[in-house]
């Protein structure tokens, strides 16, 4: 019995030291893993954050993504998009360094950062001016308390397109999602998706282009409803027991319930990227004011939208730069006093109207060859309900040195959009052959044909109407 | 057949033994911590869709909007707008400290909390005269109008007919409403004050047919269950009586042509949008 009670208490003493060790093991594991999550988390998005991102609307983090894609996309003619302006410089004339950030020179962090700190959409998202960061934390008077300047306070710019927190509550139309437009040999194209509206031509010299406009975002949340309906069908239809002595059981039995397969009118094949808007950077579109042809060819009046002068003549001036953002939302072109003039071929451009002189003159060489239709894309609405008519407006340009040829323009609505039948209208002479055709989401795809070239300097209006299903 | 039985039943205690040992020991806790910041499986975290993976639309009315209150689903306790239609005289009573409220004539917009409860009285059925439902609305999740516009994109709840008359002949209809995705959604017109309708059977499971076509933000249900004795404390029925606030009722285009306070637009006639050529050279003028 000792034995047994001096065994037993050996063997109680031997659990008790391997708890012991157990529980200070587990301590160890603990702290190790608690540790080695902190410096996961720091390493990627910030950590806990992380879990709150996953936790998202489905599509902000694809939508960052591809808006970083999309706005990487060529606007027309811009200074990053000619390579050639140290070679064409004069001899002994150093090239000042333009303020110009490519949005897809952003790090990638950078991006997912902003997208981490701003989930509202009422809440501004800033990024500093020269590109290299993102204003995450701290208080700055400039960029509200969700940003940091790093004690600079005009270092930070308003990032367009930000305060887009769900993509499906959003009508897109413009720009090219990917698999991007592609022209065949024989004219036909390929990879134009719903909502894409892109323009395609051939330079002096037979080079092919093709040019996206900006994305246009219109607010236009549509509900819909799964209905289902349940209760006690059966009890109805029962049937009673034949006999009292007999087994208790139903001797007969319907099956009374109602489809237990539901019927999916559209297969959800993926989860389809949708971008935020693309971004208007354009310093140099300007046309000579000599060479403006009027629109003069609009049967209808002008809507007021379109009563600026950008659509009226293609020129953008400073003061209408807050108005066109207001129609873009993405208007990016921060004009300055400091801003660099530009000079083609000799021709002082548009943007040169500010009463202060150059303050250096750059001489740019354009190649032949060179893509340089500038189209703009603008919509009458940015809220819409269903049932509203919305407005589209193209505003293009060749605002190169060389005439292109068969310019073709082409727009795939999205499912939501219904095009107004007979209510396209162009401003240029002759006329595009304009044909619609349906597309594969059931909308409507709308394609303008140019007849003649477009000489430089040259451009012109579309615009048609659209409802809202 | 008794021999599979057997062998799973002792797979089933092997690993309810392994369990239980390693829960007291400790183990679990710890390779739950090694396991969570896993950077592969934070990679998949960033891709989890917007779905409700063991959630039902049958439940307690209650259970989904806790689930999102627990997953800290951003906007959860914010107003949103929500409007409650139905066929002409249906009348809606909401309800505060406990009690329902006067009747209002439907359609009733009003701001409710995202991840609250909230009953609703229905009177003035025309088809039924005299009788009266219950039917809650379940705020799951929000949608995130422009400032200032929050009343033009209220999240519907529509009581059809048909509804009604199968609540009032002792069935239980369940509406999941959920916000459409644009890239999903059907090209057809919808009406205002209408919206696609998708019908799931008895089997099926509601919430996740919405997951699948689109972001799932209000559950109706509209049974027979009438409370005891209406004048009595009727908090519980209410699921706690959360707060609302009203939200104004912008007027429609056409109430304000009927009442000459919009200029009618006049239809658009294709024929006089064609391109016609220039009479002259002198730019058009607006006559």
């Amino acid at each position: 019995m000792s034995r047994l009670s001096s065994g037993t208490s050996a063997t109680r003493e031997r659990l008790t030291r391997r708890r012991s060790v157990w529980i200070r093991l587990t301590l160890v594991v603990q702290t190790t893993a608690i540790t080695f999550g902190a410096a996961v988390g720091c390493n990627s998005v910030g950590g806990p954050n992380l879990l709150n991102q996953s936790l998202r609307p489905k599509q902000t983090a694809s939508a960052t993504a591809n808006a970083v894609s999309s706005a990487a996309a060529p606007v027309s003619m811009s200074l990053k998009d000619n390579p050639q302006p140290q070679a064409a410089a004069p001899a002994g004339r150093e090239i000042a360094q333009v303020n110009y950030q490519e949005p897809a020179a952003r790090p990638e962090s950078a991006v997912q950062v902003a997208t981490l700190v701003n989930p509202n959409a009422t809440q501004a998202s800033y990024q500093l001016a020269s590109g290299t960061g993102s204003c995450s934390t701290g208080t700055c008077s400039t960029c509200g308390p969700q940003c940091s300047c790093g004690g600079s306070e005009s270092a930070c710019v308003p990032v367009a397109g930000q305060d887009i927190v769900d993509g499906q509550e959003y009508l897109f139309d413009g720009g090219d999602l990917d698999p991007a437009l592609v022209v065949r040999r024989d004219s036909s194209i390929a990879g134009l998706n719903p909502t894409d509206t892109v323009a395609y031509y051939e330079t002096y010299d037979g080079k092919l282009c093709i040019t996206p406009t900006n994305r246009v975002p219109i607010y236009a949340p549509r509900f819909g409803a799964i209905r289902q309906v349940t209760g006690i069908v059966l009890s109805e239809h029962a049937l009673a027991t034949e006999r009292i002595l007999a087994p208790v059981s139903a001797s007969k039995f319907e099956d009374k319930s109602l489809a237990s397969s539901m019927v999916q009118p559209v297969a959800p094949a993926g989860e389809e990227k949708v971008s935020l808007i693309d971004a208007f950077r354009d310093r140099n579109g300007g046309v000579p004011l000599a060479q403006v042809i009027p629109p003069h060819r609009m049967s209808d009046a002008i809507v007021p939208f379109e009563a600026i002068e950008f659509f009226k003549t293609g020129i953008l001036k400073n003061e209408e730069i807050p108005v066109l953002g207001q129609f873009l939302q993405n208007a990016k072109a921060w004009e300055t006093p400091e801003s660099l003039a530009v000079l083609v071929d000799g021709q002082e451009a548009a943007i040169a109207l500010d009463v202060k002189q150059a303050q250096d003159v750059h001489v740019y060489e354009l190649p032949p060859g060179k893509c340089s239709l500038r189209i703009c894309k603008a919509a009458s609405h940015m809220i819409a309900n269903s049932g509203d008519q919305i407005i589209f407006t193209i505003r293009f340009d060749n605002i190169g040195t060389q005439p292109i040829e068969k310019v073709v323009i082409v727009d795939s609505l999205s499912p939501r959009l219904e095009y107004i039948e007979q209510s396209q209208q162009s401003s240029v002479a002759p006329a595009p052959e304009f044909t619609s055709e349906p597309n594969e989401v059931g909308s409507t795809v709308l394609k303008w044909e140019f007849k003649s070239s477009l000489k430089p300097g040259e451009g012109g209006v579309l615009h048609f109407r659209t409802l809202v299903r | 057949m008794t021999n599979t039985i057997t062998s799973k039943e002792k797979a089933m205690a092997g690993l309810a033994t392994i369990a239980s040992w390693l829960s007291r020991s400790g183990i679990a806790v710890a390779a739950f911590a090694f396991v969570l910041p896993c950077p592969a499986l934070l990679a998949q975290t960033r891709q989890l869709p917007n779905v409700h993976y063991f959630l039902g639309a049958k439940g307690e009315p209650g259970v989904v909007a806790g689930a999102a209150v627990a997953r800290r689903v951003p906007g959860v306790g914010t107003y949103q707008a929500v409007e409650v239609t139905g066929p002409k005289g249906v009348q809606v009573a909401l309800a505060r400290d406990g009690q329902f409220l006067h009747t209002l004539e439907a359609p009733v917009k009003v701001g409710m909390i995202v991840g609250a409860v909230y009953r609703v009285r229905v009177t003035g059925i025309p088809f039924r005269p005299g009788e009266e439902l219950y039917p809650t609305i379940e705020v799951i999740d929000r949608v995130h109008a422009p400032a200032g516009r929050e009343h033009r994109f209220p999240i519907p709840v529509v009581l059809e007919e048909a509804d009604l008359r199968a609540a009032l002949d002792g069935a239980l209809v369940t509406r999941v409403i959920y916000l459409e995705d644009n890239e999903l959604a059907e090209p057809v017109a919808v009406k205002p004050g209408t919206q696609p309708v998708l019908e799931v059977g008895p089997m099926d499971n509601a919430l996740k047919a919405a997951d699948q076509l689109g972001r799932p933000v209000a559950i109706l249900r509209i049974g027979s269950r009438v409370p005891a004795n209406l004048q009595g404390d009727l908090t519980e029925f209410l699921y706690g009586c959360p707060p609302w606030v009203p939200v104004a009722t912008a007027p429609s285009r056409e109430a304000m042509i009927e009442k000459g306070l919009w200029p009618e637009t006049l239809p658009v006639e294709p024929s006089k949008l064609r391109n016609e050529p220039p009479e002259n050279d002198a730019p058009r003028t607006p006559q």
